[in-house]
């Protein structure tokens, strides 16, 4: 198994406890707009409307075995094409193996290839600095700064809007795969 | 000489250039990676480079996944897992 990453449809039965700890957890929450569920309850409620939300799609991701973390197409128009991308690593450590840039390449290969989408959006705290650079890293670019945008326990925080189109993941694609390889399952390369 | 220590600085200063970091003049068994600048792209690359360079990926040749936190955890990786100790 090693460092491949690979992408699991989430399942509450299976993935329901985790999720619940890496949500209420503010070494993690600490980058998102919300602080996590009160309750376990509340949290099943949460489950319920991805469940009944045609337009989220997510996965856990696991490397070498273990969850690592969890991303999704959220907003996802059809019509448009486009969507919203969220992603956490919730073990910090699985950063080192390179977790979280891996699941977004399968995850924008799945959203262009698989999705047919034509383009995908994030929205990151701009004080996340690391997230940021990655995503530009990835071949997203940025659009703009939403001003005073999120309100975090430290006063209100400006979010940073990024996006990639098809084409351009194309040729970021291109450039990162051989980078990425040897961490993607065989089987879900989009290698084209 | 540690072959493969000098092996894992190499990729990591090529990484740090990658992502527009200058790399330390040393790398310290204490350093911590993730405050090493490298970000998660960066992690990747070092793992896939690595592979390339020495023949093997100790990450798939453990049991349980085992992260290392600093630089020198990371070197012992490589050295413990390396073909002559592992076979």
């Amino acid at each position: 198994m090693g460092a491949i990453v690979k992408l699991i449809p989430i399942n509450r039965k299976l993935h329901a406890d985790l999720l619940y700890e890496w949500r209420r957890n503010p070494e993690i929450n600490r980058f998102m707009y919300s602080t996590g569920p009160e309750t376990f309850e509340d949290h099943l409620r949460w489950f319920d409307k991805i469940d009944n939300d045609v337009s989220h799609i997510r996965f856990m991701v696991e490397q070498g075995g273990k969850l690592v973390g969890t991303t999704a197409f959220v907003s996802i128009d059809t019509y448009h094409r486009r969507c919203d991308f969220e992603m956490y690593i919730g073990e910090s450590q699985a950063r080192i193996l390179g977790a979280g840039a891996v699941a977004e390449f399968q995850m924008l290969d799945y959203g262009f290839y698989e999705l047919n989408l034509h383009k995908i959006s994030c929205e990151v705290f701009s004080t996340n600095d690391v997230a940021i650079r990655l995503h530009i890293r990835m071949g997203f670019s940025q659009e703009g700064i939403l001003r005073d945008h999120a309100l975090s326990n430290t006063g209100w925080l400006n979010v940073t809007r990024l996006s990639i189109l098809e084409s351009e993941w194309k040729i970021a694609r291109q450039k990162l795969f051989q980078s990425v390889k040897s961490l993607i399952p065989r089987s879900s390369s989009f290698e084209s | 000489m540690n072959t493969i220590r000098t092996q894992v600085e190499k990729v990591m200063s090529e990484g740090l250039a990658d992502a527009g970091i200058a790399a330390p003049n040393s790398f310290s068994d204490d350093l911590i990676l993730l405050q090493s600048g490298l970000d998660s792209l960066g992690f990747a690359v070092l793992v896939t480079k690595l592979e390339m360079e020495l023949g093997y990926d100790p990450f798939t040749l453990m049991e349980e996944p085992l992260y290392p936190r600093t630089f020198g955890e990371l070197v012992e990786v490589y050295t413990r897992f390396g073909p002559s100790k592992s076979s």
